[in-house]
């Protein structure tokens, strides 16, 4: 029933400008694979493509073991759940959720209003099928919980509601893949949380396949098995969420992934405004050949203390700050502080409220601080150096 | 109770307020809605002629004068059978060009032109045109026709076509604004709903137009047939151009305009208007009801 989903070299232009940039992508039968990137990536319109209602330049889309290029939607046996939910304005809930199995299992004739009916009252065969499909709508809409929604229209329903019925109807023929396009984004902050969740039980449950575009990271690093981060139709990384979030692949990737964002330090050749460091590689490359022109630091990794006390031996870097500003996030507090060295950029860092149950004021002077082993260090075309910097001296 | 007087005083200020700005408009349905009318329903019960000195109340007699007036039957029994020709045509002309012309994507907008243009043209231009085209022995309509083997017909001074043809430049007319209204109801219909109807599976022509086209347009199918039997009941100037009401071609308004503007009876005339009036009422009142039920609005 569920199958994988392949994307070879998959290219596509509009025009001069290149909106899928030789896309490779492999999502495993089962898999949750989250399609991550800012608007204006690329990603729906590869969903778009695997869904086959976009066109393509070159390339191939497999669906299962079968090369799909050239099948129409319906053929694809892939189910998609629509940003607007795409529900039908004028059916009931019941109606919706029936048509894919009415186009399905009757034929041409006997599926159009009046005719068919007429045809339908001398065929037993065709009633057999209506009620087959109305007890499938039927327990499906018992199993979403939306049973007491049937007779409604798609105008009747809440946001979260119209969500629901969307993925019933996607549900109900037992697609061999779910294509999602940004399922969750019209919905508010608290149901969103609520129908993701879900989201994540029914794929536990039901152990489809599922394809999910979103630009929303958390929602892609919470629901996924795996992650590809999309820039300008090219994918940047895929990986599982703690494979981006540990060891992203580059600054784009970096910067994307986490809230609030990786802390990113521009570094000149030789000593970086003070701070001297060289990288062990394997080949010990010397500093006159230092390539990194980016570090990065998450803000958990960022230690502060008050100025005058040194922070602990382990943390090897220490820095003079000033509290710019603090932002109260429930369970930690959020600091942005400026540095004395590197033009006073700005870093910011993430500390628990249970070591700090009084946020510092602004302007007051603290020493900050981090372990070179937690460093991201980054190259001059943006991508991760894998190599562990040490202090010089 | 100062508290109570001074809500008082606010809700009568809101009310004079309310009025004062509904006024305008009152007064204009008053002036040109609701007297005239409140005039034709007058004058109807009475034999007042234009010009005339006096007048006498008849009561209902110019209605039962109606319904033995052989003129006015005809022209009543023309007027039906002109809506029954005009409006179905129209409608479903009107929907099948517009779904074609939705469709083309560079030729659009010339095709919306070459089918717009019968509704911008004077018709009272158009006849002498017509004239010409539909003419006996003269007309290439009747070239055509002898050509192929046809016995050439008459069509504006036969009285069994002089209805269906004066009905088919009736449908010239129409087609075009009734193919716009369509038009404009195709291009509100989201993209979305043709791309899920593709993966559920119905992306052949005739499931598409059956589960998303033709219910989406519900609203302005009404519409349009509301407004196109509206104008079909209204015809006049094909008739008063081309034919003068000759060879039994009366219809509604013409036979009343003859009455109110010729003969100058202008008590018949408006019990002819009331009749008429009623009757379009019935018609839109029916029509909505009866659609409202199954149209679907967003």
């Amino acid at each position: 029933m569920t199958a994988s989903i392949k994307l070879n070299s998959l290219t596509k232009s509009y025009g001069t400008q290149l909106v899928l940039n030789n896309i490779n992508l492999e999502v495993h039968p089962g898999e949750f694979v989250s399609l991550v990137g800012p608007s204006g990536c690329g990603k729906s319109t590869l969903l778009r493509v695997i869904a086959g209602l976009t066109s393509f330049d070159a390339g191939e889309v497999f669906i299962g073991d079968r090369q799909v290029n050239d099948l129409p939607p319906k053929e694809r046996n892939i189910a998609m759940v629509f940003q607007n939910y795409a529900l039908y304005p004028h059916m009931t809930v019941a109606e919706n959720i029936a048509t894919p199995l009415l186009m399905s299992r009757l034929g041409l004739v006997q599926r159009q209003p009046y005719i068919g009916t007429f045809i339908g009252t001398f065929s037993s065969k065709r009633k057999a099928i209506l009620a087959q499909i109305e007890t499938e709508v039927a327990n499906l809409c018992t199993s979403l919980q939306i049973s007491n929604l049937v007779q409604r229209k798609p105008a009747q329903l809440s946001g979260g509601q119209r969500q629901r019925v969307a993925l019933a109807r996607a549900m109900v023929r037992h697609p061999d893949a779910f294509l999602m396009d940004e399922p969750l984004s019209n919905l508010d902050a608290k149901l969103r949380i609520q129908v993701r969740d879900e989201l994540a039980d029914l794929h536990q449950r039901i152990g489809s396949t599922f394809l999910y575009v979103t630009h929303d990271q958390t929602e892609a690093l919470t629901l996924s098995n795996r992650v590809a981060v999309m820039d300008q139709g090219q994918i940047l990384q895929i990986g599982t969420p703690s494979e981006l979030y540990e060891s992203p692949a580059n600054l784009t990737v970096a910067k994307f992934i986490g809230t609030p964002s990786m802390n990113i330090l521009p570094l000149e050749m030789g000593s970086a405004q003070g701070l001297s460091f060289y990288l062990a590689t394997p080949r010990q490359l010397d500093q006159s050949q230092l390539v990194i022109k980016h570090i990065g630091i998450r803000p958990e990794h960022l230690q502060m203390g008050s100025s005058g006390d040194a922070l602990p031996a382990e943390i090897n870097v220490q820095l003079d700050a000033t509290v710019h500003r603090t932002e109260h996030h429930g369970a930690e507090w959020i600091y942005i502080l400026k540095l004395a060295q590197w033009n006073g950029a700005l870093l910011t860092a993430r500390v628990s409220t249970q070591k700090m149950s009084k946020p510092l004021a602004s302007g007051t002077e603290v020493l900050v601080g981090w372990r070179l082993a937690d460093l991201h260090l980054f190259d001059a075309t943006g991508s991760r150096v894998s190599a562990s910097p040490q202090l010089i001296n | 109770m100062i508290k109570l007087n001074q809500a008082n005083h606010q809700a009568r200020n809101e009310n004079i307020l309310g009025w004062a700005l509904a006024l305008p408009a009152t007064f204009l349905l008053v002036m040109l809605y609701l007297l005239p009318i409140t005039w034709v329903i007058l004058m109807s019960f009475t034999n007042y002629e234009l010009g005339a000195i006096s007048f006498d109340w008849v009561g209902l007699r110019n209605f039962s004068k109606a319904f033995e007036d052989e003129v006015f039957l005809r022209s009543f029994r023309n007027t039906l059978l002109y809506v029954a020709l005009v409006l179905p045509s129209s409608i479903f002309l009107g929907l099948g060009i517009a779904v074609l012309i939705h469709a083309r994507k560079r030729t659009r907008s010339i095709y919306e032109v070459i089918y717009f243009l019968p509704v911008t043209s004077t018709l009272i231009a158009m006849a002498t045109v017509f004239q010409f085209l539909l003419h006996p022995k003269l007309g290439p309509i009747n070239h055509l026709l002898t050509a192929i083997g046809i016995q050439a017909i008459s069509f504006i001074s036969d009285p069994q076509w002089v209805i269906p043809t004066l009905s088919m430049i009736g449908l010239w007319q129409l087609v075009g604004f009734n193919m716009i209204l369509f038009l404009a109801g195709l291009s509100s219909i989201p993209e979305e709903l043709y791309e899920a109807a593709a993966l559920d599976g119905a992306n052949g022509p005739i499931d598409r137009f059956i589960r998303i086209t033709w219910p989406m347009l519900g609203p302005t199918t009404l519409f349009v047939m509301v407004t196109s039997c509206i104008t079909a009941f209204k015809v006049f100037d094909t008739v008063a151009t081309l034919t003068q009401g000759k060879s039994g071609s009366e219809v509604l308004l013409y036979a009343l305009y003859l009455e109110g503007f010729q003969y100058f009876k202008m008590g018949y005339a408006a019990a002819l208007t009331l009749v008429f009036l009623f009757f379009i009422l019935i018609l839109s009142n029916v029509q909505s009801r009866l659609i409202e039920k199954k149209v679907h609005y967003a």
